[in-house]
């Protein structure tokens, strides 16, 4: 019941209309800031091709292949040779193995590679008409190598016409001639191969120029000339009855027994050397009919230039290791009958050889292969000498731009160094056969690195928030081990791990709020792949060191 | 492996993006507290009213008339909480709203020193409130006065060097424990998903519901500023602070296990509190937290 | 019927929502009453028991944030232990109304209705009622719910230890419709939803804090006129008068008693046998003390004819007195009035006789200038 003539004020203290601390600018109270940096992966440094792993990783991770393949093919057109064939120099450094173990990349390249095989999909790309001209470039390329297939690979993308020659009579250049089966199947070149063929680059193999074509006159029908032409010959061993019938180089004979034009492989085999080729001709030699292998090395075994790996598969293949040892002739009268050596002192890459007088042996063998390195073919071929040096473009008469690529212009090296030639090959191409800005640039390769992106160190990683866990088979699993050193991959911990709710995920990214950031730096410390910094950043109103 | 927070992965969609509590509250920089907060929130949304007595979250959750939580605050004495939090429930019952969550968010003070008496007789009661302890191991509103939860060997400015406290944390879990409440669960801020779950949990449950929460506080520790999670993880790591869940004070069930236990100097080392500890003492504390966790793992049976 | 029955009922009948209490004498019966009533299901709200009467208020600040009508009781120590928490309900402005039946504070123990207990939390923004029989009790209860929710301030009813608490007097028993109709409903919406975001009580600065001490002062000057409004609704459905300060026998009284509480009723039978039926003394009751009813107060002592004040108290205030009696010495401070005012102390739990009575006055009526005006009960 309501009290008579009740109207009174109530006399309550003013109702708080209470509203959010947003008001509150506590950023003000910072005097560290966050700065988001980018920084070099130790894979990445390390990899011949500077394939951003961490990049194709993330999507890996989340099993996005197609994305995967769409980031790996600007580095890497072909993942599945190299996931095959490369020697994985990104691995040595990988982080996750100062943490538990490092991480399998290849396999994981490998797996994107196959992924690429199986779902290819024929998206040809439109022609796009040169500079000047009112047809697309045509490209011809010279040796279907790793080299010239990457350059022609991006060529065509990018609008150009491509052909690549080939002299001999399988594609592919050492991934067919050098690399042996068992590390490179035969089906995944072929199938590469088949790939470039219906994107529409022309591969003819069987070609040689200088025999059946001349160098000016492709020059006259085409806007380039790319030189892939590998690193050519296999250097002489320059001792007494080197030219015994017998005695081969690695090069011809790997390519002998790759193209299987049946060289006779029987009895003892010596190989001379200790580089790759040393390695897998021994390796070929031995799983191709040998009865003995050795593998003779001037100096120990620490410093062979061959990949750990394939001096493995070697030693599982039978081959035996001699080291510290020079070969000083060959004997035989009609062909090889044996070999003598002399023992040398151990010795390190860059050491002078000295042979211990009076220290010798001789191995009874059928046939030696030299290995002691390989000479260019190049100058005999190209008119123009600045063009060797592969850094600039020359001009032929014709306006015919020609340049080289691959292991013609660095001398013998890997697959993933071949590519990666080609791959700016055919960038250093672009700005010359379009005009600039014509290109989008997702059909452009990856440039090369500019220097001094520093490089990520373990210590400004969090690798707590991984558990300990051993190498998976399983590539999605394994690559959710990555830790994506160096690149931020929006994983949110930042953001996880703000207490002040400065960070914001917006437009897919996270992004800092400065006006409430008081910069404890929990989120530089926690980032696990090492992107987030604390920096001094002076802003109006505060004095840097006099909080 | 469930028990490692998953964050590392996009963290988009699994863990809820939002947010609760707003950016501008006034928790000093690196304050674990806050985050600790800042989690319960997000598994808590709108159902749950909180009731703060006298800690650092009196001061954090805003003065007047800010507030830094999407929620309603109550504030209330400090030996309060527990009795409010129960009244709070009771009274919202009898005004007709069963759904409405109440949340206790006590600090250690609050909880295991002044505290205790309400935070008993709720449990006893077995009132209808999730408590949450968020412990910072001293008096840190005030400025680092030693509380019954500071540890052994720890400096505080009552327990200043060389008189360092020479007696061990009140171990609060085996209190609760002993009321045989219907859940009751440690966590930390460098298990976020972990401590998201728990707070999930405990409002499955009906009862009293008890949340212990580690939160390294910078200023007091002594530690640096970006390390408060590093540190919450260590107390893990080292077994100084396993993470577990109590049902009806019986069922023990670890949520974490260490790998291989950390050294306890290397979450002793970032701290300046424990700097006054020599060899034989820091011997002690390892004895005391090995003696603790082979107990804690023979009763969830993982021994 | 005995006080702390007529408490626990009027606490029924005015449908109290959340009832909260720890035991402590004399106040124990009510909280049994309740409990009891409660566990039959003859109790329209929730009865909890809590493990202490800080708890207990606590609890009741928890349930009146939340919005329901709430009761507690206690005596003693146990208001005593409650100290914090009374200013905090007051501040907050939180309607809990509490009985506290009187009793000695120690140490040393004691169970006496001595009434420094209630008095020594005087400044904590309670308002508070002193009643001096079985019905007043009754009646007062359903009173302090009336008025606690129209002012928003929390509201202790008082009574003595043990001769009110427990001693049996008729009484004429309110009706539920009676009281459904003198009180407004129970709430039945919270006050507090997470959907609707605020802070409750936070912490704050001098200026908000100047406006909410402020708020409840003049808030507090309001309770005599509302509760004057409240009587005579009360008067109107069930037909009983209260004043704010009950004057007996004022006609051409020369001396007059002021007293509160069960000591008032006492004093008011002892009127006739004082004087032989001259009518030269007369009584002054308080009942509502906190806030004093200034205007009242005066106006009725005020007189020419009123020679002496002689204010009982069965409290002290180490130092200073009788709080009752320097209470009213501040109030006629400037008024005019002329008269002596003498306090018969009977701190500690004096039971008021009528040849103690009679005794103090005799002090008094041979009281020479340069004497103590404090007559102590103990010494007489």
């Amino acid at each position: 019941m309501p009290l008579p003539g009740k109207n009174d004020t109530l006399y309550l203290p003013p109702v708080i209309e209470t509203i959010p601390t947003l008001v509150n600018k506590t950023g003000l109270w910072r005097f560290l800031t966050p700065v988001r940096k980018d920084k070099l992966s130790p894979c990445r440094a390390l990899c011949p091709l500077e394939s951003g792993i961490p990049l194709w990783m993330e999507k890996v991770k989340k099993g996005n292949w197609k994305q995967a393949w769409q980031v790996m093919e600007r580095f890497n057109p072909f993942p599945a040779l190299t996931g095959y064939a490369c020697y994985q120099f990104c691995r040595s450094e990988c982080s996750r193995g100062k943490w538990d173990e490092a991480l399998n990349i290849r396999e994981i390249e490998k797996a994107v590679g196959l992924w690429r095989q199986e779902n290819y999909r024929l998206d040809r790309v439109e022609k796009r008409p040169a500079r000047g001209k009112n047809h697309p470039p045509r490209v011809v390329v010279i040796g279907s190598g790793p080299a010239g297939l990457s350059s022609a690979y991006y060529l065509s993308r990018m609008g150009a016409e491509v052909t690549v020659l080939e002299k001999e009579p399988a594609a592919g250049g050492l991934l067919a001639t050098g690399i042996p089966g068992y590390r490179l199947p035969r089906m995944v070149l072929e199938k590469e191969l088949t790939i470039l063929q219906d994107e529409g680059i022309i591969i003819k193999t069987g070609v040689e120029v200088g025999k059946d074509f001349l160098l000016n006159d492709l020059a006259a029908n085409c806007e380039a000339l790319l030189l892939a032409v590998g690193a050519g010959r296999d250097r002489r061993l320059h001792v007494p009855g080197d030219n015994l019938p017998g005695v081969m180089g690695a090069i011809e004979f790997l390519k002998e027994i790759n193209l299987s034009r049946g060289a006779n492989v029987s009895g003892t085999v010596v190989v001379v050397g200790g580089g790759n080729a040393a390695v897998d001709a021994a390796t070929a030699a031995a799983l191709s009919g040998a009865e003995e292998v050795f593998l003779v090395y001037r100096r120990s075994k620490e410093a062979m230039p061959a990949h750990p790996e394939e001096v493995q598969a070697a030693g599982e293949a039978g081959v035996q290791f001699l080291f510290n040892a020079v070969l000083d002739e060959i004997h035989g009268s009609l062909r090889v009958e044996k070999a003598s050596f002399s023992k040398v002192q151990p010795s390190q890459r860059g050491d002078e050889i000295r042979r211990i007088p009076g220290e010798g042996f001789t191995i009874e063998c059928q046939m030696i292969i030299a290995a002691t390195g390989q000479q260019g073919s190049l100058p005999g071929l190209v008119p123009l000498p600045e063009i060797a040096a592969g850094k600039d473009a020359a001009f032929l008469e014709t306006g015919c731009c020609l340049l080289a690529a691959g292991d013609a212009v660095t001398g013998p090296s890997n697959i993933a160094s071949a590519i990666f030639g080609g791959r700016r090959a055919a960038l250093k191409l672009a700005e010359i056969l379009w005009e600039t800005g014509d290109l989008e640039s997702s059909l452009l390769p990856a440039p090369a690195l500019k220097k001094g992106q520093g490089l990520v160190s373990f210590a400004s990683l969090n690798p707590s928030l991984y558990p300990q866990q051993r190498a998976l088979t399983h590539p999605q699993e394994e690559a959710a081990r990555c830790f994506g050193c160096g690149n931020c991959h929006n994983c949110g911990v930042c953001w996880a791990f703000c207490p002040d709710l400065a960070i914001e995920y917006r437009n897919g990214s996270y992004e800092f709020q400065l006006d409430y950031c008081k910069g404890c730096g929990i989120c530089a410390a926690e980032c696990p792949a090492g992107v987030l910094f604390m920096e001094e950043v002076h802003r109006p109103g505060t004095k840097i060191n006099e909080r | 492996m469930d028990n490692i927070p998953a964050i590392v992965e996009t963290l988009v969609g699994r863990f809820p993006q939002q947010e609760y509590m707003y950016g501008g509250h006034n928790a000093c920089p690196g304050c674990g507290a806050a985050l600790a907060v800042r989690y319960m929130m997000k598994a808590l949304q709108d159902k749950a009213v909180i009731v703060i007595p006298a800690s650092c979250w009196s001061i954090i959750s805003g003065v007047n008339p800010l507030r830094c939580l999407e929620t309603v605050v109550l504030h209330c004495p400090f030996p309060a909480a527990a009795a409010v939090g129960s009244g709070i429930k009771k009274g919202l019952e009898a005004v007709g709203d069963l759904h409405t969550h109440v949340v206790v968010l006590a600090g250690d003070g609050g909880t295991f020193d002044i505290g205790i008496q309400g935070l008993s007789g709720a449990a006893e009661r077995n009132e209808d409130i999730l408590f949450v302890c968020y412990d910072n191991e001293a008096y840190m509103n005030t400025g680092m006065q030693k509380s019954s939860a500071t540890p052994y060997g720890s400096v505080s400015t009552t327990t200043p060097p060389p008189r360092i406290k020479q007696n061990p944390k009140k171990d609060i879990m085996k209190i609760m424990a002993a009321h045989q409440i219907p859940y009751a669960a440690t966590a930390t801020i460098a298990f976020p998903e972990d401590l998201l779950a728990k707070v999930r949990r405990a409002m499955e449950v009906r009862g009293f519901r008890f949340l212990h929460i580690l939160t390294p506080c910078p200023q007091g520790w002594g530690s640096p500023v970006e390390k408060t999670v590093e540190l919450s993880r260590l107390a893990v790591q080292t077994c100084v602070f396993p993470l577990f869940e109590i049902e009806d004070g019986r069922r023990y069930r670890l949520t974490f296990c260490p790998d291989g236990p950390v050294p306890l100097e290397n979450y002793f080392r970032l701290q300046k509190r424990f700097s006054s500890l020599d060899r034989e003492q820091v011997e002690l504390a390892r004895e005391s937290v090995n003696y603790c966790w082979e107990e804690l793992r023979r009763k969830a049976s993982v021994l | 019927m005995n006080g702390n029955q007529a408490a626990a009922l009027a606490v029924k009948l005015s449908r109290a929502q959340v009832v909260c209490a720890y035991p402590i004498t004399p106040q124990t019966s009510l909280v049994e009453n309740i409990a009891e009533m409660w566990a039959r299901g003859n109790f329209p709200g929730e009865y909890v028991s809590v493990e202490s009467e800080y708890s207990a208020l606590s609890y009741l600040i928890g349930a009146a944030y939340a919005g329901a009508r709430t009761f507690t009781a206690t005596s003693s120590q146990g208001l005593a232990y409650m100290h914090e928490l009374l200013h905090w309900a007051s501040g907050a402005r939180l309607p809990i109304v509490m009985v506290n039946v009187n009793r000695t504070l120690g140490a040393p123990w004691s169970l006496e209705p001595d009434q420094r207990d209630s008095l020594s939390q005087r400044d904590t923004g309670w308002i508070q009622l002193y009643c001096s029989d079985v019905q007043e009790i009754m009646d007062t209860v359903i009173v302090a719910f009336r008025l606690a929710e129209e002012v928003k301030i929390p509201c202790m009813v008082i009574y003595d230890g043990f001769s009110l608490s427990h001693t049996y007097e008729a009484v004429q028993l309110l009706r539920q419709e009676q009281a459904d109709l003198f009180l407004n409903p129970p709430p039945k919406s919270a006050l507090i939803h997470p959907s609707r975001p605020q802070t409750v009580q936070p912490v704050t600065d001098y200026r908000y804090m100047a406006r909410v001490v402020q708020a409840g002062h003049r808030a507090m000057m309001q309770v005599p006129g509302r509760l004057g409004e409240i009587d005579r609704l009360f008067a109107e459905i069930f037909g009983r008068k209260y004043s704010l300060a009950e004057e007996t026998n004022f006609g051409n009284a020369e001396t007059i008693f002021v007293a509160a509480g069960a000591m008032a009723q006492t004093v008011k039978s002892f009127l006739p046998l004082l004087d032989g039926g001259e009518e030269k003394n007369g009584l002054l009751r308080l009942r509502l003390f906190k806030p004093l009813p200034e205007e009242e107060i005066v106006s009725i002592l005020n007189k020419p004819f009123i020679k002496k004040l002689v204010v009982l108290d069965r409290n002290l205030s180490m130092g200073i007195g009788g709080v009752f009696a320097q209470e009213i010495k501040a109030l006629l401070q400037g008024t005019g009035f002329r008269g002596q005012i003498f306090e018969l102390n009977l701190a500690g739990g004096i039971d008021l006789t009528l040849d103690l009575l009679r005794r103090g006055m005799e002090r008094i009526n041979a009281w020479q200038d340069g004497e103590e005006k404090i007559i102590w009960g103990v010494d007489l």
